[in-house]
């Protein structure tokens, strides 16, 4: 059977297009390729992985496949157009060439017999001359005939390679030029193969894409890909290693023999010079060259061919039964009886790869010095190519395939978020847009790519902006302003503004050498984008430029740029909103805000959001999910007033509660070194102060601003401090008051707050925390719940009733069940805590209002849980 | 000389940044101020804690030298000379003692340990557990002095 070799790698082309390329939608006609979308849409869901994997594997099948045949096809042109090519007496260039070389020799023989003459004139000759002038006259005659003698050697070779190439004829299977497209087609096991396989892949997914959802589905998807898919898919990958292979050893028979007819015609052309070498022993030699490379590059081929074609012959009688016998070609449709071929399969493959390995083997011995060295060029050739060209822009592609997955999987998210949204108001959740389906489908793909490469694109974003910067590091040092100057920020690509931003801030900081450059919308915008592609960077960002968590300064941008525009009504509401703000009137702020928010705003919100992940949420338990929300709302900590659970309650308190957390983090992450590049307008921001005021308790951090900065700014952050107050201080700071009454260093450029002036104080603030710390625990645990322990004791005057497996107390009286001793054991512990602790607050000769409160606050718990015990 | 506690912020930076960075360090470490803090509570001179602490960083900022800090503590503090003899003692044992070769620059002299206050290493044992073993006996002092391979000061 003759394989139409066009077909097959149109169709399999057909398929890839119908799978890879983004389709475009027309709502009111299906086109053919709306099913597909929908099937691979609708199977993604449950067998998304699976299908990654089948699809990647098909993939590489059917390029492998193309490849094969193709370097199949070309390959035996090439083959069977040797004897019309070496036909070298119709080749002008032979016929010119030799001409030359032929007068050339004739030059040299004459001058050759000439001074033969002279050594007999002068009778100086030897022995040797005589024998030398008879070598002459046959070597004028063999090099004056050299191209009929060449020609007629190629003849004869040529018999042979045609008696091995009409013998191939006579093998089933193979038409009247192929020989290795006969193999490639043993190989593929017929095109009819890969359609029954393609249809049955169809078949699995219009099964996974149409069975309703839960048990069932995933119960058919299961089956179906152990019983069928999977001999398909062992299949698949063993000949797509094949192909790949194959491909290569045709690709490089083909470049062989294309080379054997130029060097053939070249060593025509220097035929006559290298019989002249004949007449001198010294010269011999090089005959002898040449004759050795004529006869290494004549015989090229011939025993490869000749195996090639006894392996194609043999291919057919080894080769499994679903691979060649027509009623075996839709086997593979039968769930289970596919298995029963993949054995068989295998030692096919096995077989088909040692005859392989044995043909290649000679292939190397029979290949001539020069076709070896000129392999090597070549081999050289796609290296270079490889590093200069297709590598680098390759590596490029790669980086844009990353960023598209990333950008994409960012819309799937927001979509997400937005389905998410219209479901909890109830509302219809909006439509998936189909170039998000493909463009998911495609990053999918990409980062299935990735994987298969040891990484992820963010891994590699990561590296490569850390590498970025190191690199401007390397070239301009601390000389932030020249780098600007060069590389530039505004208007360039991500990638590059990233790299800057790290650049500049690991250089500088927020300083006016640093970040400080940028503008207020920059800075935000270089946050964001060292932040997407270095995770682990942005609180260090943030740290360096707070101002980004800060809304005033983002209004204050978006007010200048909505002016700018002649966007009134943003303006408008930007001034309104800070009019309420002044004013205190909260209703109208939450009301304004969504307004007031542009450009700088958005991103504001994006960053804070990108700090504190989890945001408000909570856990069922009612603790926050975010690590530092929950730490400030355990230790009370109020903004502006208000605690945590009181803030949440509104739009503006949620993001007064968030900015208080990323602020945190940003303080909490900074390194002491990172002072030394801190801008001065951080230091001076209120929010930051407020956050080192709170959390930063080891006394080098305050330390180091004086040093770098001055004693001014820790002034500040002490009059924050003051501001605030020791008690809300000691709540999350109790460290650094005590560092500002112990420390001799730090007490000299710190003095202590009010109300924690000295340790008696900041005991006291301690007693006070500790006190509502036990309150809050109390309530956070709800009702007292008793340990169980030992089976309740009942008085010695009630009866068990064996039936009712119950104790009865006696007729006439029915008492309070006493909690036995064991049960009340954890409450009393608890109160006995407490009252020691309260009696020793009441001992204390000093009471502060705080002390005051404290012991209220142990009085009232005392006699709570008293109660709950019914004592 | 800046006299004592009459120094300002400003000058304490002047003061700071020509110590040696031993002593900056010192000056700001926590273990420093809670060392303070468990020597005057031991000593039950809570109330004097601001005061110490005051003068500790004064010697610490190169404006008292050590050699004056038991004179200081008896004269300012009004505590008797036993009582400052040991605290002087504690205060040299954990916060001067570790930083001698700084303060010996500092002050251009050569500080010798006090006998009693380097029976043992200060890093031998941490503060709170030599300071709940009470103050060393005669017994101990005598044993002290007739050992004869204990390395002269």
């Amino acid at each position: 059977m003759k394989i139409n070799k066009f077909f097959v790698a149109s169709f399999a082309l057909v398929l890839i297009i119908a799978l890879v390329v983004p389709l475009f939608a027309d709502a009111l006609v299906p086109g053919p390729f709306d099913y597909f979308q929908k099937v691979i849409a609708k199977a993604e869901d449950s067998t998304g992985p699976i299908m990654a994997k089948v699809i990647d594997i098909f993939s590489r099948f059917v390029l492998g496949m193309i490849l094969m045949l193709a370097s199949a096809d070309l390959l035996d042109k090439v083959v069977f157009a040797q004897a019309d090519w070496l036909t070298i007496s119709e080749s002008p260039m032979v016929i010119i060439g030799w001409r030359f070389t032929v007068g050339l020799a004739n030059m040299s023989i004459i001058l050759f017999l000439i001074f033969l003459a002279f050594q007999l004139i002068l009778k100086i000759d030897t022995p040797e001359t005589k024998k030398a002038l008879v070598r002459l006259f046959l070597v004028a005659f063999l090099l004056n005939f050299s191209l009929v003698f060449i020609e007629v050697i190629l003849d004869v070779v040529d018999v042979f390679y045609t008696s091995i190439l009409l013998s191939v004829r006579e093998i089933p299977n193979i038409g009247a030029e192929s020989l290795f497209g006969a193999m490639a087609e043993t190989l593929i096991g017929g095109k009819s193969r890969v359609v029954r396989d393609f249809t049955l892949m169809m078949i699995g997914w219009a099964v996974a894409a149409w069975v309703p959802g839960g048990v069932i589905k995933h119960t058919i998807i299961s089956v179906t890909y152990v019983v069928a898919y999977l001999p398909i898919i062992l299949g698949w990958l063993i000949q797509a290693i094949f192909f790949y292979m194959i491909a290569g050893v045709f690709a490089l028979l083909t470049f062989l023999f294309v080379v054997r007819v130029y060097v053939l015609q070249f060593l025509a052309i220097l035929s006559p010079l290298a019989i002249l070498a004949l007449i001198l022993k010294q010269t011999r030699k090089y005959f002898n060259t040449w004759l050795q490379h004529f006869v290494q590059w004549l015989l090229l081929g011939l025993f490869l061919i000749f195996f090639m074609a006894l392996g194609v012959a043999s291919l057919n009688v080894i080769m499994p039964p679903s691979l060649y016998e027509p009623s075996g070609q839709w086997l593979g449709v039968i769930p289970f009886a596919s298995w029963r071929g993949v054995p068989r399969e295998i030692a096919f493959y096995f077989f088909v790869f040692c005859y392989l390995a044995v043909v290649i083997w000679l292939a190397k011995k029979a290949t001539p010095e020069i076709a070896q060295a000129m392999i090597d060029t070549v081999k050289a050739v796609p290296g270079m190519v490889w590093t200069q060209g297709i590598k680098p822009l390759g590596s490029a592609m790669r980086k844009e395939a990353g960023d598209a997955a990333r950008a994409t999987e960012k819309q799937e998210e927001k979509y997400n978020e937005e389905v998410e949204k219209a479901t909890e108001q109830k509302k219809d959740p909006p439509k998936k847009p189909r170039s998000l389906t493909v463009a998911g489908w495609a990053a999918k793909r990409v980062r299935t790519l990735y994987h298969w490469q040891g990484t992820t694109p963010e891994l590699e974003e990561s590296k490569e902006t850390e590498a970025g910067a190191a690199e401007l590091e390397k070239q301009f040092g601390k000389d932030t302003k020249s780098a600007m100057e060069v590389v530039g920020y505004k208007g360039k690509s991500d990638r590059i503004k990233s790299k800057m931003a790290l650049y500049l801030a690991k250089m500088e900081g927020g300083g006016e050498r640093g970040l400080g450059m940028l503008d207020e919308y920059d800075r935000r915008e270089a946050a964001e984008l060292v932040g997407d592609r270095t995770p682990y960077n942005l609180k260090t960002m943030v740290a360096h430029t707070p101002g980004v968590l800060s809304d005033k300064e983002a209004r204050r941008k978006d007010l200048a740029e909505a002016r700018a525009e002649g966007d009134e009504v943003t303006a408008m509401a930007i001034n309104e909103y800070e009019k309420a703000e002044k004013a205190g009137d909260q209703a109208k702020m939450e009301e304004l805000q969504p307004a007031t928010i542009r450009r700088c705003g958005e991103a504001t919100e994006r960053i804070r959001n990108k700090m504190v992940k989890e945001g408000i949420s909570q856990n069922p338990d009612g603790t926050f999910k975010d690590s530092d929300i929950q730490a400030m709302s355990k230790a009370g900590v109020l903004i502006d007033g208000q605690d945590i659970n009181t803030l949440i309650q509104s739009d503006i308190g949620k993001i007064k509660v968030i900015r208080a957390a990323a602020f945190k983090k940003s303080v909490e992450a900074m390194k002491t070194s990172d002072i030394e590049n801190l801008a001065i307008s951080t230091i001076e921001d209120s929010n930051f102060q407020e956050s080192v005021a709170r959390y930063r308790s080891d006394t080098s951090f305050i330390r180091k601003i004086g040093e770098e900065k001055g004693q001014q700014y820790i002034d500040k952050i002490r009059a924050k401090m003051e501001n605030l107050g020791a008690k809300e201080i000691a709540k999350t700071n109790l460290a650094v008051l005590r560092s500002s009454v112990r420390n001799p260093g730090f007490r000299s450029i710190f003095s202590p707050i009010s109300g924690a002036a000295n340790e008696k104080e900041i005991g006291a603030l301690e007693t006070d925390i500790k006190a509502k710390q036990m309150g809050v625990a109390k309530i956070t645990r709800g009702p007292i719940t008793l340990p169980p322990t030992r089976p309740p004791e009942v008085p010695k005057n009630w009866v068990h009733d064996d039936d009712k497996k119950t104790w009865i107390p006696p007729k006439g009286h029915t008492p309070r069940v006493p909690v036995s001793p064991a049960d009340e054991h954890g409450v009393v512990e608890e109160i006995r805590k407490m009252t020691k602790e309260l009696n020793r607050l009441r001992e204390e000769p000093m009471k502060s209002e705080a002390e005051k409160e404290a012991i209220t606050m142990l009085e009232n718990t005392i006699k709570e849980f008293r109660e709950k015990l019914g004592k | 000389m800046i006299m004592l506690g009459e120094y300002t912020k400003e000058d304490f930076w002047k003061l700071y940044k020509k110590l040696p960075q031993e002593i900056k360090d010192a000056l700001f470490a926590e273990e420093t101020g809670n060392n303070i803090f468990e020597i005057c509570r031991r000593n039950k001179i809570a109330k004097n804690l601001d005061e110490i602490v005051n003068y500790t960083g004064q010697v610490l900022l190169g404006v008292l030298p050590p050699e004056e800090f038991q004179e200081i503590l008896e004269k300012k503090l009004k505590i008797g000379k036993e009582e400052a003899k040991k605290i002087n003692r504690e205060i040299f044992r954990f916060i001067f003692y570790p930083i001698k070769t700084s303060l010996e620059e500092l002050y251009k002299i050569e500080i010798k340990p006090l006998a009693d206050s380097l029976a043992t290493s200060p890093e031998d044992k941490p503060l709170k557990k030599i300071l709940s073993e009470g103050p060393a006996t005669e017994e101990k002092k005598s044993e002290e002095e007739t050992d004869i391979y204990r390395e002269s000061y």
